[in-house]
């Protein structure tokens, strides 16, 4: 029992990571919280569905596409609306707003395309026989999801940490304005980070049909919530400490549903709300933010 | 001063009179939930900036505290609704930590404890006191018209706190802290001790409101009133209206509430696209709502 | 003017003990201590202040001069060290308590409550700090803004705001304010009457610290001067003391080469 919590933890932690990742380099870069995000996760989720009842493509084939019409999204998305919500009198507060209104708006167009009824991939689209570890057998589609997860998180390194872009995208991450005095392009380093940001929810949305349950037009809602639960607890801004908080979240998660069921539901709003007022900077701590 | 006043009384006129003349009591009655809602938040994020996405915990605190307190005490339910009052204040004083947030981790952390406290309303393991999943039915103590009366005092009450924050040294003191807390400290404010009177007095409407909600519809679930939507209604409609005033939360729930009883209830998904685009447009173009508008036409809105 | 001059380095010197004793001075403040991370943006700065006297703090950028400001008047808490206003430590108090004990600062970038009226901006610093309403116009009066009150604060101008800045802080009758950046945007016109203003204001008793950039400025306002560097204090004297002192040229003339 304990293996297989441990083990089955460590994939979800490590698609948990996924999912929030997005969230936290759009924070991280323009200090907005995009409450659309889960959102952008559940159409990445329809896209994954639709690839594979019309043509059979799996998840993992179906990214490709996704990349393509996410960032696409992400970069419309900001010109659309960003540079004249961060020139307003309260940026943050009002973006806050204008997102939520955005996943309300996403939400209603998704149940008029697709309707209500929840929808499935059969987790045997990765082959039937389980995978062993430690003895313990689990499925397929946990470990592809985790393996996707760890790639997507190396990618942000390397994107990060290894290109010219990421240096550029750092240096407005540690201070806009500076970034700005020193000739750097911040809406075109902006731009890229939100397109980024909605490709990884919608390619996290792939594998949603194995890690969180059916795919439902109203689903954004619960996974906007655990994301930043999981980007609090791994230190809001900071995109990579998003991997720690979501095995933190992944591992607590199984624990609970292991061993007190009935309760785990309420486990990423508690840890939310402790984590928010017992150490508000997060696990990787280095700013506060009290009012 | 004035001004407000006659707008209170006659937007609570209108409603105690209403039933005479329209037959839907039910939407009546929802409209005047809303507006109190409005207004509650009206009174929080209005005065002080805070936006609780999580009002709504304090509203379904309200209703189940009422309604057990007459299923499981006995009590008359006028007692019950200031039970419900009294219990979404005292959790309001748990919460009071998350003052100490700004901006949106307040409204994300006060979104949260909603929802904890919709877990734990409704976890399977609390059957015995709340009932859990299954609801609650408070046949028992139906009465239409009483619980429609009760409503509008309410609206009563919730307009007169409104007016009241307008024109008050109290209400001076919360607009100086949402315009610079800094400013505000050094006016000689007790940042701390305005912003939790606010935001108890916030908490109360809304538990009112829920114990009334419960007392007035008689069968509910605990996804029912801790329904996420009821607070984004309430936020939605203050917003659209303009916030800090007194007409503002009122035309908003009037305009959107109409909207959403025209076509929400058979097409919500086409509502909520509206709803969601409406957001949009407003924090895009009209951040002030409508009241805005109204002002910079010369027409001071009370 | 007194020739007296002396040098102090860091805690010693002039930071005498904060007894409780009638002689102690109208503000106090000995051994404070900032830090921002590793920085250290105030290493230990003492002085004092005495009935309406007023002070020059001086120095070149992130020498430590409105961080000073912000640890005496609380908006920003102490690492270390104490504030004592009439012998009284208040290091431990809000600053809404520190205003309304009557300790009361000015800020470089005024921050108005700019959805506020010019009025309103000074009523709710006169009602909170227990001033009461009757000091209203006599504030909006002094700061020549009566004129302006029913406008919002938003609307006015930088002169403007910055004297609606200081109506709101005399406006809680203060003993004791602190002034930052007083002369910044303001032109020579301007600044002789504020230097007469807050003259005036030191010999009805008001005790003040004045943080400048414009050396005219302080020269018309006060007689003895701190000059800080590195969150120390490096001289204490007059201005015309200050500007033939070796180290202070040192300091300043090591800003602009920077």
């Amino acid at each position: 029992m304990l293996a297989y919590t441990l083990v089955g933890g460590l994939l979800f932690g490590l698609y948990f990571g996924l999912v929030a990742l997005g969230l936290n380099l759009v924070f991280g870069v323009m200090r907005l919280v995009n409450l659309a995000h889960g959102d952008f996760l559940m159409l990445g989720a329809f896209a994954a569905y639709w690839a594979y009842q019309l043509f059979g493509l799996t998840p993992v084939s179906a990214l490709a596409a996704e990349v393509v019409i996410f960032s696409a999204l992400g970069l419309a998305l900001y010109y659309a609306v960003v540079p004249r919500l961060l020139a307003s009198s309260d940026p943050e507060m009002l973006s806050f707003i204008l997102f939520f209104g955005l996943s309300q708006a996403l939400q209603a167009l998704a149940v008029i395309a697709f309707g209500n009824n929840p929808r499935s991939i059969p987790a045997t689209v990765f082959g039937r026989a389980p995978v062993r570890i430690l003895g313990q057998a689990f499925p397929a589609a946990w470990m592809v999801s985790g393996v996707v997860s760890v790639a997507l998180v190396l990618f942000v390194y390397l994107y990060l940490y290894h290109s010219r872009l990421g240096r550029a995208t750092r240096a407005v991450m540690s201070s806009r304005e500076e970034a700005m005095v020193s000739g750097i392009d911040v809406h075109r380093v902006s731009a890229a980070a939100l397109g980024v940001g909605l490709m990884l929810a919608a390619m996290a949305g792939a594998f949603s049909p194995f890690m969180l349950g059916s795919i439902e037009p109203g689903m954004g809602t619960a996974v906007t919530t655990v994301s930043f639960t999981v980007t609090v607890i791994g230190t809001l801004g900071e995109p990579l400490g998003t991997v720690l908080g979501g095995l933190v979240y992944g591992m607590s998660l199984m624990l609970m549903e292991s061993y007190l069921s009935s309760w785990a539901n309420l486990l990423p709003y508690l840890l939310l709300i402790a984590i928010m007022l017992v150490r508000p900077a997060g696990l990787l701590a280095r700013r506060a933010r009290y009012a | 001063m004035l001004k407000a006043v006659l707008t209170g009384v006659a937007t609570v006129g209108l409603f105690a009179l209403a039933p005479v003349f329209y037959a839907n009591q039910t939407l009546l009655f929802s409209a005047m939930m809303y507006l109190v809602l409005a207004q509650g938040i009206n009174v929080l994020y209005g005065f002080t900036g805070y936006l609780p996405f999580g009002y709504v915990g304090f509203f379904g605190a309200g209703a189940y505290a009422g309604a057990l307190s007459v299923l499981r005490l006995g009590l008359s339910p006028v007692l019950a609704l200031v039970v419900g009052g009294v219990v979404a204040v005292l959790v309001g004083v748990v919460l009071v930590p998350l003052l100490r947030l700004s901006g949106a981790y307040f409204a994300i952390a006060n979104l949260a404890a909603a929802q904890a406290l919709y877990y734990v309303v409704s976890n399977p393991d609390l059957q015995a006191l709340t009932n859990g999943p299954y609801g609650i039915n408070l046949a028992v103590a139906y009465n239409a018209t009483a619980s429609y009366a009760a409503m509008v005092a309410l609206l009563g009450l919730a307009l007169a706190t409104v007016v009241y924050l307008r024109h008050s040294r109290l209400g001076l003191a919360l607009r100086a802290i949402r315009e610079d807390r800094i400013s505000a400290e050094l006016a000689g404010i007790n940042v701390v001790r305005e912003r939790t009177i606010a935001w108890l007095l916030s908490a109360l409407l809304a538990g009112l409101c829920g114990a009334a909600f419960a007392w007035y519809i008689s069968v509910f679930y605990p996804e029912t009133v801790f329904s996420l939507n009821v607070s984004i209604f309430a936020i939605v409609f203050a917003l659209f209206g303009g916030a800090a005033t007194l007409a503002g939360p009122i035309v908003g729930t009037l305009v959107l509430y109409g909207l959403y009883s025209a076509i929400g209830i058979s097409q919500p998904e086409y509502f909520q696209l509206i709803f969601g685009l409406v957001i949009v447009g407003l924090v895009l173009f009209l951040p002030d709502g409508l009241a805005s508008l109204s002002e910079r036409a010369g027409f001071e809105v009370p | 003017m007194s020739s007296e001059v002396s040098r102090v380095s860091g805690v010693s010197g002039i930071g005498r003990s904060a007894a409780l004793s009638d002689n102690a001075a109208r503000l106090e403040a000995s051994g404070l201590a900032k830090r921002f991370g590793g920085f250290r943006a105030l290493d230990g700065l003492s002085f004092r202040l005495e009935r309406g006297e007023i002070l020059g703090l001086m120095g070149p950028n992130g020498s430590g001069k409105t961080t000073t400001i912000n640890v005496v008047s609380g908006v920003y808490s102490a690492d270390g060290g104490e504030v004592c206003l009439d012998g009284k430590p208040v290091t431990a108090l809000a600053p809404h308590r520190r205003v309304r004990l009557g300790l009361n600062r000015t800020f470089q970038v005024p921050r108005p409550l700019r959805g506020l009226t010019v009025h309103q901006n000074v009523e709710v610093a006169a009602v909170y700090s227990g001033a009461g309403t009757d000091v209203v116009a006599q504030c909006l009066e002094w700061a020549e803004l009566a004129h302006l009150a029913g406008r919002r604060a938003s609307t006015l101008n930088n002169s403007q705001q910055k004297r609606l800045d200081l109506a709101r802080a005399l406006a809680t009758r203060p003993r004791v304010l602190l002034i930052d950046e007083m002369g910044a945007g303001l032109n020579p016109a301007e600044l002789e009457t504020m230097a007469h203003k807050l003259c005036a204001l030191a010999e009805q008793g008001v005790a003040l610290v004045v943080v400048e950039h414009v050396l005219g400025f302080l020269q018309m306002v006060s007689s003895r001067v701190i000059v800080m560097n590195a969150g120390r204090a490096i001289f204490e004297g007059t201005v015309a003391a200050a500007a033939e002192d070796p180290e202070v040229v040192r300091v300043f003339l090591g800003e602009r080469h920077h």
